[in-house]
C-alpha cells in the first residue's frame, strides 16, 4: 500500500539526506532526481518533488515495495 | 533461443504478428513489410558465439507472449516530452535513437528533468554504423508501422503487459569510482572544457593528459548506489577540450573508474550472480573494442552492441537488460 500523497512520509523522504540501499535501479535514479532538484529549496520544487516520488512509488508498486518499505 | 534471423525468417516473423525489436546494418531494413516491429541500424553483437561483426544478418528480440499489446511512436527532438504521456498503463517502452542526432543529444541533456519519466521503465539503445562507415554514412531508426527510415527521430514500441506480470530494467556496470579525485563541472555537456577536481578549477584537457589517463577507463557518478559512467569520445588538441560520448551534470561528482582486469570474466561472474533471464539487452560497442570482445561470450546475456545504452538516460560502456515480474 502506498501512502497517500499527503502523508508527511513524503516530504520527509524528498527532504532526507540519508543514503538508502535501494534494491531498484528505477528508484535509485529517480532519488538521485530527488535530491538534484531540492538543491534549490523553496515550496513549489519540494512539492514537485513529492509529487514525483509519490507517483513513481504508485505507478511501479510491483516492483519497489522493497524499497517504499526502507522510506516508511 | 535463436538471435540472427534471415531476411525470409524475419519476414515471417513480422507476418505472424510478432512484436520485434530488430538491430541490423542499415542496408537491411528496406524490403521489410509493415508491422510491429522497429529497429535501429548497429553491425555490432553479441550473440550465441560470442561477440561478432554481422552485416547480413538481423538481429531480433522477439518479444514473449506477455506482451499484450503495442503501440508504435515516433518522435521529433521537440517532441520528446511526449514519450512519457504514451506511457503504457503496466508495461515497458523500447526506444532507439540514431546516434548523433539532435534527438540524442536533447535526449541525453534533458530527459532525466522530465517529471514522469521513472513511471514506467524505458529502456532502449542509440543506434549506429560500422566504425569504418562513420564518416560516410548516418545511424539510422526505422518505424516498422510505417515503413519510414529517420535519422533524426526516436523511435518507441510501448508494450502494454499481461496484467500478471512488471517489468523491470536493470544494469550491469562492471566499472567502479576510483579512489582518486573527485571531478565536479561548471556546466552540463558533452564537450569539456573546465573542471573542479577537488574544488580546484583545472582544464580537464591538461588534467587528462598530464595524469596520463586513459580514455578507456570512464568517469562514474553513484546515483544513490547505481554507477552512471559517462565515455570520453576524444581529446581535442586544439581546442584543448575533452569529447564525451554523453553529458556530465553540474553539482555530480565523479570519478575515474576502477582498471577491469578481465571483462570477459568478470562480466560473466556478475551475468551469473544476477541470475537473470531478460526479454532484452544491450550493451555497449565500446566495451566490444576495448574488452576485445570479438568472439568472446558475456554471460548467456545476448543483444546489439550500441553507441549508447539506454536506462531511462543515456548511459555507456553498460549493459542493461530488462525482465519480467510475477506479481
Amino acid at each position: 500500500m502506498v501512502p497517500t500523497k499527503t502523508d508527511p512520509i513524503w516530504k520527509k523522504f524528498v527532504n532526507s539526506e540519508q543514503e538508502y540501499s535501494f534494491s531498484c535501479l528505477a528508484t535509485k535514479m529517480m532519488y538521485t532526481r530527488i535530491k538534484q532538484m531540492m538543491r534549490n529549496k523553496d515550496a513549489a520544487i519540494e512539492a514537485e518533488a513529492v509529487d514525483i516520488a509519490h507517483s513513481f512509488f504508485e505507478k511501479n508498486i510491483n516492483i519497489v515495495q522493497a524499497d517504499l518499505n526502507l522510506i516508511k | 533461443m535463436k538471435n540472427f534471423y534471415s531476411k525470409e525468417e524475419v519476414i515471417d516473423l513480422i507476418n505472424t504478428g510478432k512484436n520485434l525489436l530488430i538491430a541490423a546494418d542499415e542496408a537491411l531494413f528496406k524490403g521489410l513489410p509493415k508491422g510491429n516491429w522497429i529497429a535501429g541500424s548497429i553491425p555490432y553483437f553479441m550473440g550465441d558465439e560470442g561477440g561478432a561483426c554481422i552485416r547480413d544478418k538481423y538481429f531480433v528480440t522477439v518479444l514473449p507472449t506477455e506482451c499484450k499489446s503495442v503501440s508504435i511512436k515516433q518522435y521529433k527532438s521537440n517532441e520528446l516530452e511526449k514519450i512519457t504521456d504514451d506511457y503504457p498503463k503496466n508495461g515497458v517502452s523500447f526506444i532507439i535513437i540514431p546516434a548523433t542526432s539532435e534527438t540524442h543529444i536533447k535526449y541525453a541533456n534533458e530527459i532525466m528533468t522530465y517529471p514522469s519519466l521513472f513511471n514506467s521503465p524505458l529502456v532502449g539503445w542509440i543506434s549506429g554504423v560500422h566504425l569504418d562507415d562513420l564518416a560516410s554514412v548516418k545511424p539510422i531508426i526505422f518505424n516498422g508501422a510505417t515503413l519510414e527510415p529517420s535519422s533524426e527521430d526516436a523511435i518507441v514500441m510501448h508494450v502494454e503487459l499481461d496484467d500478471a506480470y512488471a517489468a523491470q530494467i536493470e544494469i550491469i556496470n562492471l566499472f567502479k569510482q576510483g579512489d582518486g579525485d573527485t571531478i565536479e563541472f561548471p556546466n552540463d555537456g558533452f564537450v569539456i572544457d573546465n573542471a573542479l577536481v577537488n574544488g580546484e578549477s583545472v582544464n580537464f584537457y591538461d588534467y587528462l593528459t598530464s595524469k596520463n589517463i586513459s580514455l578507456e577507463q570512464p568517469l562514474v557518478a553513484d546515483y544513490s548506489g547505481a554507477m552512471i559512467n559517462v565515455s570520453f569520445q576524444a581529446l581535442d588538441h586544439e581546442a584543448k577540450k575533452v569529447n564525451l560520448y554523453a553529458p556530465v551534470f553540474q553539482n555530480t561528482p565523479y570519478k575515474l573508474a576502477t582498471q577491469v582486469a578481465n571483462y570477459e570474466k568478470e562480466f560473466t561472474a556478475e551475468v551469473n550472480s544476477h541470475n537473470v533471464s531478460p526479454i532484452y539487452s544491450c550493451n555497449c560497442i565500446l566495451n566490444y573494442l576495448y574488452a576485445e570482445l570479438e568472439g568472446k561470450k558475456t554471460g548467456e546475456i545476448k543483444g546489439p552492441m550500441t553507441f549508447g545504452e539506454i536506462a531511462y538516460v543515456l548511459l555507456n560502456q553498460t549493459m542493461v537488460y530488462v525482465s519480467l515480474k510475477k506479481k
